[in-house]
């Protein structure tokens, strides 16, 4: 009984989730929240989640390829919410953060999403919008053992971190949608003039 | 796997023979055929450590535990920075990265693993799915596995799986507390049969507990004592024995420099991955214990480093500067120790620190895939390359 439960529950949640996808208008620049819009490209979908501005799209399907916008995240918050992970078991955003740490506080959250094997390089400045951003590369592997690759962009602006990330598996689907995420990226556009804190 | 072996009818409490291959229609034998699915997956995971020494020393290590039935156990490294293993019921054993980090020498990976033996020739798995099983059910969500777990949130829409599955059916084979407590004796008597030092036992779990006690945000144990006896319960248990071992005759084999060469390889890795779980203050414990036992390994002290410049609570960065520095003073230190030098010292406020810091990272990492980053830093502390 108490597995059929259990399934009977991952159905649900699952049934949920397909509801809250939308098709993002592929004519327009969209917002992805804090002030931020990007211009689609190609013609994907979109899933709000958990109770902050946090949004995924995708073209093919979760799993497949996957943009994270994880935007006006304040000091002493987490990234994202992790389902089973209690709140106070993620690491958190804090002030002052240098490019560095933002990438190891990336990492340590795919963790705890239970990607294995994470591996993050190239970080460097790259702009994004009009302010300063920094972008890395990231290697990971899922428990099922299939390998993924993904590419971070972010910046902090006003005291809070910005931060998108597109994750793939590494076989046909990152390369194939690289430059897809190349325009997007550089397509931000910032409504605001916050300010870009400059490491020092 | 086990092609050609005779499928026979064995007693619920009796200790599978070597080469033991239960009948297919009975629900032993259903779930050996659950389980090995789920081993032909594993053995096609990017999880696997492929390290043929490594993995040769371990066997080595599980086959002077099992005697007879050496043949009958197939150990597989996983690349997880836990503290786990796994023997299940068709003799496929499961041993994570992490524990390997852990344990100090052989011996205590001896009692671990002999522990996981127990479990395996006493069939605790058979009798522990027996009590779980509604069997329509039970069967039906190993089908599911996990798939789904995590949407809407921390969004991982996992399909079929191997480690992910490894999981779910360890799950469905949960022992009991009266079981663990059985595969504890089993495990230690195992172990000291062969030699090894019986104190060792119980410093596992002195180990673990302190790691456990240190970090304030863990809100579940250790993944290996879901359903294990308390961590005290065990210590305070283990101890006894292990006093009462004392007083009798006995070897007190470690092997200690044996298994540090074996992990030796494969270590840099482990520290990596270690860190990379966020879990600062657990891992502090880890490291400090790894400095007292070999106090001039200049790695440890780079990650100890690491460490403090990741949690930075109070008075980390400092700590974490004199890590870096330690780790430099000697040789053979990390290149990377520079870098996280640079990194706390420019957190710390001291730009001639940080500027001299990266300079020399840079000259001696100067195609490092992070130099752009290192160059954006230098000029913030008006330096150059």
């Amino acid at each position: 009984m108490k597995a059929n439960i259990l399934v009977a529950a991952t159905l649900a949640a699952f049934l949920s989730a397909c509801q809250g996808f939308q098709a993002v208008d592929i004519s327009m620049a969209a917002n992805v929240g804090d002030n931020i819009s990007v211009t689609p490209q190609v013609a994907w979908s979109k899933l709000n989640y958990g109770a902050g501005s946090a949004t995924i799209w995708t073209i093919d399907g979760l799993g497949l390829n996957e943009m994270r916008f994880l935007t006006g995240i304040k000091p002493g918050d987490p990234l994202m919410n992790v389902a089973g992970v209690e709140r106070k078991e993620l690491g958190t955003f804090q002030a002052m953060m240098l490019p560095d740490e933002v990438m190891e506080l990336v990492g340590s959250t795919l963790g705890k999403l239970r990607y294995r094997q994470i591996r993050t390089a190239g970080l460097r400045p790259a702009p994004f919008g009009m302010a300063t951003g920094f972008r890395f590369d990231l290697n990971f592997t899922n428990e099922d053992g299939l390998q993924f690759k993904g590419v971070a962009l972010f910046a902090e602006r006003g005291g809070k971190l910005d931060l998108m990330l597109f994750i793939a598996p590494g076989e046909y689907y990152f390369d194939h949608y690289a430059p897809v995420v190349e325009r997007v990226f550089t397509s931000v556009q910032l409504k605001d003039a916050a300010p870009t804190k400059p490491a020092s | 796997m086990l092609a050609g072996m005779p499928a026979v009818a064995l007693g619920a409490d009796s200790a599978p023979p070597p080469d033991y291959k239960p009948l297919a229609n009975t629900t032993e034998g259903g779930l050996w055929l659950e389980v090995e699915q789920v081993e032909k997956d594993l053995q096609q995971s990017p999880l696997l450590v492929r390290d043929e020494a490594l993995n040769a020393y371990v066997k080595k290590v599980v086959c002077n535990l099992a005697g007879p039935q050496c043949g009958s156990i197939r150990v597989y490294l996983v690349d997880a920075p836990v503290f786990n293993a796994a023997c299940y019921p068709n003799g496929m054993m499961v041993v994570y990265t992490g524990l390997l980090l852990r344990t100090e020498n052989e011996a205590q990976l001896a009692f671990v693993l002999g522990h996981e033996l127990t479990h395996y020739l006493k069939r605790h798995s058979l009798s522990a799915f027996e009590k779980r099983r509604n069997t329509a059910t039970a069967l039906a969500f190993l089908s599911l596995g996990v798939a789904g777990v995590g949407i809407g949130t921390g969004v991982n829409m996992s399909g079929t799986m191997d480690l992910a599955q490894v999981i779910a059916i360890g799950a469905l084979i949960s022992y009991s507390r009266d079981q663990e407590r059985e595969a504890d004796a089993g495990g230690f008597e195992i172990a000291v049969s062969k030699g090894y030092d019986p104190r060792q036992a119980a410093a596992i779990w002195s180990h673990l507990e302190e790691e456990e006690a240190a970090n304030p945000h863990r809100s579940k144990p250790i993944q290996f004592f879901a359903d294990h006896p308390t961590n005290k319960e065990r210590l305070a248990t283990m101890g006894k024995r292990g006093e009462e071992m004392e007083k009798q005759s006995h070897a007190e084999a470690l092997a200690g420099e044996e298994y540090r060469a074996a992990i030796l390889p494969l270590r840099t890795q482990w520290l990596d991955e270690e860190l990379g779980r966020g879990e600062f203050d657990e891992s502090l414990v880890v490291l400090r214990r790894l400095i007292a036992a070999q106090p001039d390994a200049t790695e440890f002290h780079y990650f100890l480093g690491e460490a403090y410049r990741r949690r930075n609570a109070k008075g980390d960065l400092e700590n974490a500067l004199n890590a870096y520095n330690r780790a430099l003073a000697g040789t053979g230190a990390p290149v990377a120790a520079y870098k996280g030098l640079g990194l706390t010292a420019l957190k710390s406020g001291k730009k001639d620190m940080a500027r001299e810091a990266f300079q020399e990272y840079l000259a001696h990492a100067p195609d490092a895939r992070d130099k752009e980053i290192i160059q954006f830093y230098l000029t913030s502390v008006g330096g150059q390359q």
